[in-house]
């Protein structure tokens, strides 16, 4: 084979590739879709499930699901991001970090069944939780939080080293440095991060069965339990309730993460179109 | 010679790496000081060294003394963004933070709390205009640095060093990614800023340092070879290895 028929040859192999996995996902989604959407009715967005779930609709899970996946952001965010400040910026390489790093990347290799099985014992039972939103997203927010801090440390050692040698020959501080010259460029790198484990985290199933529960009541409190859509769709599937409403929840869930990933994604380009382009 | 800054038998090694040795220097005040000399040999840590850069590097260690105005900029007293804010820096390659033009000006007045709308505004002025870019850009303050070519990108790092009022400026190199035209422009700027500023400069050739400098330092593996007056320094140099690299045998 001579160099040109190589490129040729390596063109239409990636090219396969790439389609490939573009009808691959049309696919999933596009089943999904098709056999929901029908059932997606305003009634059944905004209705509490009857009879287990074979009639009526999913509003509780709908509700759980957000909350669930707040709760478990709301605390791997802030931990995940001062981790990842905490190794990129105030530690030099050392045994320490090396170890901290080494122990973040498996955990991310942990699978999220253990995690809930962690969570049962610890939040739901010793600490006393029980099956609620709290336990669950607490449990969630361990599970992500490999994901948050390899992404945000990523993105932060992208940030040009002279941004900060600019920052500190103007009289900042190291946490100046990092939050006016580090941050704001890493900015959607961070983000991408937090929106992927987010996207984990309202999908999981095994880790929210343990910790959260399978009550289909409208969570009150953060000590409510909760099913949220994936597990509703689990249940609803396995257990032979109902497929049309089993599909009908797949359908709202894809369409609850497309939405929030634009939403992100809008949000970054507000803050990158406001430092002028 | 009225004396700005004094540099007493001052080492500074990163590691095992030895980066100055013993070095003693005076940097006349009002003045242009051109470091010259091959690379690596220690010009750019001088330069960190003397507003204080050179210990955020890893295992940084340093002996002998630096003298600000007859102080030590070592003592424990010395308040480092204070120190760092008298010191301005220009490095090499033009630096835009990813901000507006206005933003990069007023970064280190920001950082020291200053809001009144209008001290900024007359600073982001003075500034530019010092560094020579003001009518270039008067129109498009509010928009990105990032857009500005990489000479005018260096105009603006200059005139946000100078946003801070700083006595003394370093600048390190800071025509050696840059056009003929933009170098031309810096290098008229730095005559002009020496009535009001102490200049140090590594300079990107010796034709530069000749064109600049009222004195110059030749710096050869972390030593200081020889210290003169820039017109004697670049035509009768006393020091054998200065003659031979000036006069291009070397370097």
């Amino acid at each position: 084979m001579n160099a040109q028929q190589k490129q040729r040859f390596a063109f239409a192999s990636i090219w396969t590739a790439a389609m490939l996995t573009m009808v691959l996902l049309t696919l999933i989604v596009g089943i999904i879709m098709v056999r929901g959407l029908p059932s997606v009715t305003w009634e059944f967005l905004t209705g509490t499930p009857e009879d287990l779930g074979r009639e009526g609709g999913i509003l509780p899970t709908i509700l759980g699901t957000v909350a669930l996946g707040l709760v478990a952001l709301l605390i791997a965010t802030p931990l995940g991001i001062g981790s990842a400040i905490y190794l990129t910026e105030y530690t030099h390489t050392s045994r320490l970090t090396r170890a901290i790093r080494f122990g973040t990347e498996s955990l991310a290799g942990v699978p999220s069944i253990i995690f809930g099985l962690f969570g049962f014992i610890f939040f739901v039972n010793y600490l006393q939780m029980g099956w609620s939103i709290l336990a669950g997203g607490l449990t969630l927010a361990l599970m992500v939080l490999p994901t948050i801090i390899r992404t945000a440390e990523e993105a932060i050692m992208t940030v040009p080293q002279a941004y900060r040698d600019v920052s500190y020959s103007l009289g900042a501080t190291r946490w100046e440095m990092v939050t006016t010259a580090v941050l704001p460029s890493a900015l959607p790198g961070i983000v991408t991060g937090v929106i992927l484990s987010f996207g984990r985290a309202v999908s999981e199933t095994a880790a929210v069965i343990f910790t959260a529960g399978t009550a289909l009541n409208l969570p009150v409190s953060p000590f409510s339990p909760v099913r949220t859509m994936a597990v509703h769709f689990y249940i609803l599937a396995v257990e032979g309730i109902s497929l049309e409403k089993a599909y009908a929840t797949g359908a709202v869930l894809i369409i609850t993460i497309l939405l929030i990933n634009i939403g992100a994604n809008m949000l970054v380009n507000r803050v990158i179109a406001k430092r002028g382009k | 010679m009225d004396v700005k800054i004094e540099i007493r038998n001052y080492s500074l090694s990163y590691g095992q790496d030895r980066i100055l040795d013993d070095v003693t220097l005076s940097i006349p005040r009002n003045a242009v000081l051109a470091i010259f000399g091959p690379a690596a040999g220690g010009k750019s840590g001088l330069l960190r060294s003397i507003n204080r850069m050179a210990e955020l590097a890893p295992h940084e260690h340093h002996t002998g003394d630096i003298l600000m105005d007859g102080q030590s900029i070592f003592a424990p007293s010395v308040d480092l963004p204070t120190l760092r804010r008298r010191i301005g820096m220009v490095f090499a390659q033009p630096v835009a933070l990813p901000m507006s033009i206005y933003d990069n000006v007023v970064y280190s007045l920001k950082l020291m709390g200053v809001r009144d709308r209008k001290r900024l505004d007359e600073v982001v002025e003075r500034s530019l205009e010092a560094a020579t870019l003001w009518t270039e850009v008067r129109d498009r303050l509010n928009t990105s640095a990032l857009n500005l070519s990489g000479g005018q990108q260096q105009r603006l790092s200059i005139a946000r060093a100078l946003a801070a009022e700083p006595e003394v400026l370093l600048l390190d190199a800071p025509t050696a990614a840059l056009d003929p035209i933009s170098t031309v422009r810096i290098e008229e700027m730095l005559v002009s800023l020496k009535e009001k500023y102490t200049i140090v400069i590594v300079p990107h050739s010796i034709q530069q340092a000749a064109r600049v400098a009222d004195y110059a330092a030749f710096f050869l593996n972390g030593k200081c070879i020889e210290f003169g007056a820039g017109n004697q320094l670049f035509v009768a140099p006393q020091d054998k290895r200065t003659e031979d690299y000036v006069t291009g045998r070397f370097g």
